[in-house]
C-alpha cells in the first residue's frame, strides 16, 4: 500500500488514511476548487514509524515526491483522523511547519507527528471520549503560498449563528496571525442570499508575517497601508461565491481558510463548523 | 418550592414564530430567555426587547429542584427513580409517535383525507410538546460541580481528583445513542434481508433522516461517513460491532463499579454520581427523539402542507387548531400569504408545559405579566434594574461568543498562572494559546486583550465549550486583581466590574 498519495488521488473514503484535512483537500482538488496542490503522507507511515527513525527508503520516497511537486517552499500539516469529527474542533490543538524547505521536510513532519502526543492533546482526547488509535496522524505537505492577503471565513455567522450570512476575516500576510487570534482583522459580514456585503469592519494592522529563507517572519507594516481595507469587494466577491460551492458540496455549513497570492486566490483547508 | 426559588426560574419560554419545528417549542435548548426576547424584537423591528432575566426553565423540574435533591440518600433514590420514569417516558412519547406516522402511510390513500391528516397532526403535537417539555434539567454543570465537591472528600492526590469525575460521570451508552449507530445496523440489516433493491421502498418504512444518505439524494454529513463505513461490513461484522458497544457499555460499568469501591464511596456519594450519568443519557434521549422525530416528520409536513398549498417548513407552523378551523388566528383563511405574516408577525410562549400562539400586539401585555417594565419605545429592562449600574466603567471589546457570567477574576499573565485556575473563574488574559486547553472546562467567561480575529483558534474554542467570550479589550491586567468580581455580558459586549 502506497504511504503517499497526490491530492488528484484521494477520494471521500481514505479519511482513515489521510485524515480529516487531507481527504478535504483531496476532495475538493478534485472538484475543481484552487487548491495549492501537494500530497499526502498517510497514516500508514504514523502507525509504523512515528515511534522509531523514519527508514531511509520512505525518506527518499518523501523527498522525490517533494521534486516532483517542483516547488521550493511548503507548508506542512498535521491532518489527524479525529479531527473530523463533527464535534470537536481540535482547533491549533496539532502543529503546522511554515515555509518548509526540501532540507527541513523530514524534521517537519518528525515534528508534526510529535504534536499528536502532547499532554493538551490527550487531555483533550479523553475529554472528547476519543480513543488513542484515533489520533494518528497524516501530514499534508502542500505549496507554500506567499499570501499578501488572507484570512478564514466561516459560511454561517459564527458568533450568532445566523445562516444566512458568511463572516469574512481577513490580514495583511500569512493566516497564521489571524487563526492564533493574535491580530484584530477586518471583518466582513455576507449575505449568503445575493453576496452583498451587510457589514464591514476595517481594522487597523501595524505587523504582519511573511515567508522568508529561514521560515517565517513578523515585519512592520507600511504606515499608509495600515488602516485600509485588506480584501477588496471584488475579491470579496469572488471570494464569497467560491465558499457557497464548498458549503453546497459539503451540504453544511464550513470554516474555510484561504489566502491570494500576486492577486491569485487559494482554498487552503475547509472543515465543518463545529460550533 | 418557596416565593423567592420560584422567581429564579421563570416557567416561561419565548420564541419568535418561525422555527422549523413544531408550534409551542423551544427551537435551541440553550437559548436564553433573553436572546428569545431579542430575537422577538429583531422581528418587530420597531421594539428591540432587552430583557435581564435571572435564568428561566422550561421544564417540570429544574437545576435548582436537583440540587435541592442531593441531601438524603432517600431524596436521591427518588430523584434517580424520576429521572428513569422520564427517560422512560420519552421513549415512550417517541414510540408513539412513530406508530402514528407508521399507521398513517399504512392509509390507503382514498382513507387519507384532510380530516385525518389534520387529526394526526394534532395527536403528534400533543405528544411531542409533552416529549419537549421533559427534561429541560437547566444546567448540569453545577450538578457535576456538586458532585466533584462531593468526590474531593474521597480523593488524597488532588490531581486524580478530575480524571475520577469524568471517568466516573461518562455515560457511553448516551454517545451510542446519539451516533444513531445501532438504528442504522438495523436499517442496514433490514435492507439486506430483502431481496427488495428499491431504496424508495424502504424509505416509505423507515422514512428516516438516513434514507436520503443511503439513497445518496442528499448529502448528510457525519452520518454518510457512519453509513459508508458500515455499508462495507457484512451483516456478521455488524453484528459483532453491535455486541462490541454493549460489551463497552458493560466494561465502562464494571471499570467505574471498580473505581466506586477502590476510593470507597459511601452509598450517598455512588447515588450523586449515578443521578449525572442517568442526566445525561435523558438529555441524550430527548435530544436523540427530537432530532430523530423532527427527521420522520419532513415527509407528514409535505402531506399536511399540500392540503392548504403551504411548503413542508410553513406548515408546522400552523397550530393544529387553526387547521381544525381553518382560519388562523387573525381571523384569515389559511392561504401562504397569510400564512407566512402571521409566522412573520407572531411568537410562542411555553407556559407551564402549554405552547400558545401570540399575536405581536400582545407582546407588551406579555412583558407586563411576567414583571418587565419598558422604558421608552426601544428598550425593556427588569423592574428597578436600570438604575443600579450607572456610575459603574464598563468595558468592551468584540464578543466571539454570546453568554453572561458574573465571577470571579483569574489573571493569567504566564503559563504557570494556570495551575491556580479554579472552576467557575473569568479568565483574563491577554491571549489563549493550545496549552490552555486544560483550562477551558473550568472556565465560565473570558476575557482576552491581543487581537479580537472572531474566526480563530481561541474564539471556536470559547464557542465550543460555551464560555462567553469578550475578545480584543483594553488591557485589564492593571485594572483587574485576582478575585475581583466581573460580569461578562457577551450578549451586549460588555464587561462590568462590582
Amino acid at each position: 500500500m502506497s504511504i503517499i498519495l497526490n491530492f488528484d488521488e484521494i477520494s471521500k473514503n481514505d479519511v482513515a488514511k489521510v485524515g480529516g484535512k487531507g481527504g478535504s483537500l483531496g476532495e475538493m482538488t478534485q472538484s475543481g476548487i484552487p487548491v495549492p496542490t501537494g500530497f499526502v503522507i498517510t497514516t500508514q507511515a504514523y502507525i509504523s514509524f512515528h515511534e522509531s527513525e523514519l527508514p531511509s527508503k520512505i525518506q527518499k520516497q518523501i523527498l522525490a515526491k517533494f521534486d516532483s511537486l517542483g516547488l521550493d517552499r511548503v507548508a506542512v500539516r498535521s491532518s489527524a483522523i479525529a479531527e473530523d469529527s463533527s464535534s470537536a474542533s481540535w482547533a491549533g490543538q496539532f502543529n503546522t511547519v511554515l515555509n518548509v524547505n526540501r532540507e527541513g521536510l523530514i524534521d517537519a513532519i518528525m515534528d508534526c507527528w510529535q504534536s499528536s502526543n502532547s499532554e493538551t492533546v490527550k487531555y483533550y482526547a479523553k475529554r472528547n471520549d476519543i480513543s488513542e488509535d484515533q489520533l494518528a496522524l497524516a501530514i499534508v505537505v502542500q505549496k507554500m503560498v506567499n499570501s499578501n492577503v488572507s484570512g478564514v471565513v466561516f459560511s454561517i455567522n459564527p458568533v450568532t449563528g445566523n445562516k444566512e450570512e458568511m463572516m469574512i476575516e481577513a490580514c495583511y500576510g500569512l493566516g497564521e496571525m489571524l487563526v492564533q487570534g493574535m491580530v484584530t482583522p477586518d471583518n466582513y459580514i455576507v449575505s449568503k442570499y445575493d453576496l452583498s456585503i451587510r457589514e464591514k469592519r476595517i481594522s487597523n494592522q501595524t505587523q504582519k508575517i511573511i515567508n522568508t529563507v529561514n521560515g517565517t517572519e513578523t515585519i512592520s507594516i507600511e504606515q499608509s497601508q495600515q488602516s485600509l481595507q485588506k480584501l477588496s469587494d471584488e475579491k470579496i466577491f469572488k471570494l464569497s461565491k467560491l465558499v457557497m460551492l464548498i458549503e453546497n458540496y459539503y451540504g453544511c455549513p464550513q470554516d474555510i481558510e484561504w489566502a491570494i497570492e500576486d492577486d491569485e486566490l487559494f482554498i487552503l483547508q475547509s472543515r465543518p463548523v463545529t460550533t | 418550592m418557596s416565593q423567592k426559588e420560584k422567581s429564579d426560574y421563570f416557567n416561561i419560554a419565548i420564541r419568535p414564530g418561525s422555527t422549523p419545528y413544531f408550534p409551542g417549542m423551544l427551537s435551541n435548548e440553550a437559548m436564553t430567555s433573553q436572546k428569545m426576547f431579542e430575537l422577538v424584537g429583531a422581528r418587530f423591528e420597531k421594539a428591540q426587547i432587552v430583557v435581564n432575566f435571572a435564568d428561566y426553565s422550561n421544564g417540570f423540574w429544574s437545576e435548582a429542584d436537583l440540587l435541592r435533591a442531593r441531601k438524603t440518600l432517600f431524596e436521591k433514590q427518588q430523584k434517580h427513580n424520576q429521572i428513569q420514569e422520564y427517560t422512560d417516558s420519552i421513549m415512550g412519547r417517541y414510540e408513539k409517535i412513530m406508530s402514528i406516522l407508521e399507521n398513517y402511510y399504512t392509509l390507503n390513500d382514498s382513507a387519507k383525507t384532510k380530516q385525518t391528516t389534520i387529526a394526526v397532526y394534532g395527536e403528534i403535537c400533543d405528544h411531542y410538546r409533552t416529549l419537549c417539555c421533559f427534561a429541560y434539567v437547566a444546567n448540569i454543570l453545577n450538578v457535576v460541580r456538586d458532585v466533584r465537591a462531593d468526590l474531593a472528600k474521597y480523593v488524597t492526590a488532588e490531581e486524580k481528583l478530575d480524571e475520577y469525575v469524568l471517568e466516573l460521570t461518562r455515560n457511553p451508552g448516551a454517545n451510542f445513542i446519539y451516533d444513531h449507530d445501532l438504528e442504522l445496523i438495523e436499517i442496514l440489516d433490514s435492507i439486506d434481508k430483502t431481496t427488495e433493491n428499491n431504496l424508495a421502498e424502504h424509505s416509505k418504512k423507515w422514512h428516516s433522516l438516513f434514507m436520503g444518505s443511503i439513497g445518496k439524494t442528499k448529502p448528510y454529513d457525519g452520518i454518510n461517513k457512519r453509513i459508508s463505513m458500515f455499508r462495507e461490513m457484512t451483516s456478521a461484522e455488524r453484528t459483532k460491532k453491535k455486541e462490541e458497544y454493549l460489551e463497552t457499555l458493560n466494561k465502562v460499568r464494571l471499570s467505574q463499579d471498580r473505581l466506586e469501591n477502590n476510593l470507597g464511596l459511601s452509598d450517598e456519594t455512588k447515588a450523586s454520581v449515578s443521578i449525572v450519568r442517568d442526566i445525561i443519557l435523558l438529555k441524550e434521549t430527548r435530544k436523540f427523539c427530537m432530532t430523530r422525530i423532527i427527521s420522520y416528520f419532513d415527509k407528514f409536513a409535505e402531506d399536511l402542507g399540500g392540503l392548504y398549498n403551504l411548503s413542508a417548513s410553513l406548515s408546522r407552523n400552523i397550530m393544529p387548531e387553526e387547521y381544525t378551523n381553518g382560519y388562523l388566528m387573525t381571523g384569515q383563511k389559511i392561504t401562504e400569504s397569510s400564512a407566512e405574516a402571521i409566522v412573520n408577525s407572531s411568537f410562542y410562549i411555553f407556559e407551564n408545559g402549554i405552547g400558545k400562539r401570540y399575536l405581536g400586539e400582545q407582546v407588551p401585555q406579555m412583558i407586563q405579566k411576567y414583571d418587565i417594565t419598558f422604558t421608552g419605545d426601544v428598550k425593556v429592562v427588569p423592574k428597578g434594574g436600570s438604575q443600579q449600574f450607572k456610575k459603574k466603567k464598563t468595558y468592551k471589546g468584540f464578543v466571539a461568543c454570546l453568554g453572561k457570567y458574573k465571577g470571579p477574576v483569574r489573571l493569567v499573565e504566564k503559563l504557570d498562572d494556570l495551575n491556580d485556575f479554579h472552576e467557575g473563574d473569568v479568565l483574563v488574559t491577554s491571549i489563549t494559546t493550545p496549552e490552555y486547553a486544560v483550562i477551558f472546562d473550568k472556565i465560565k467567561a473570558m476575557i482576552t486583550f491581543d487581537g479580537a480575529s472572531l474566526t480563530s483558534h481561541p474564539a471556536t474554542l470559547a464557542r465550543e465549550y460555551k464560555i462567553p467570550a469578550i475578545l480584543g479589550v483594553e488591557d485589564l491586567y492593571s485594572v483587574l486583581k485576582n478575585g475581583d468580581i466581573v460580569e461578562v455580558d457577551a450578549n451586549n459586549n460588555r464587561i462590568r466590574i462590582f
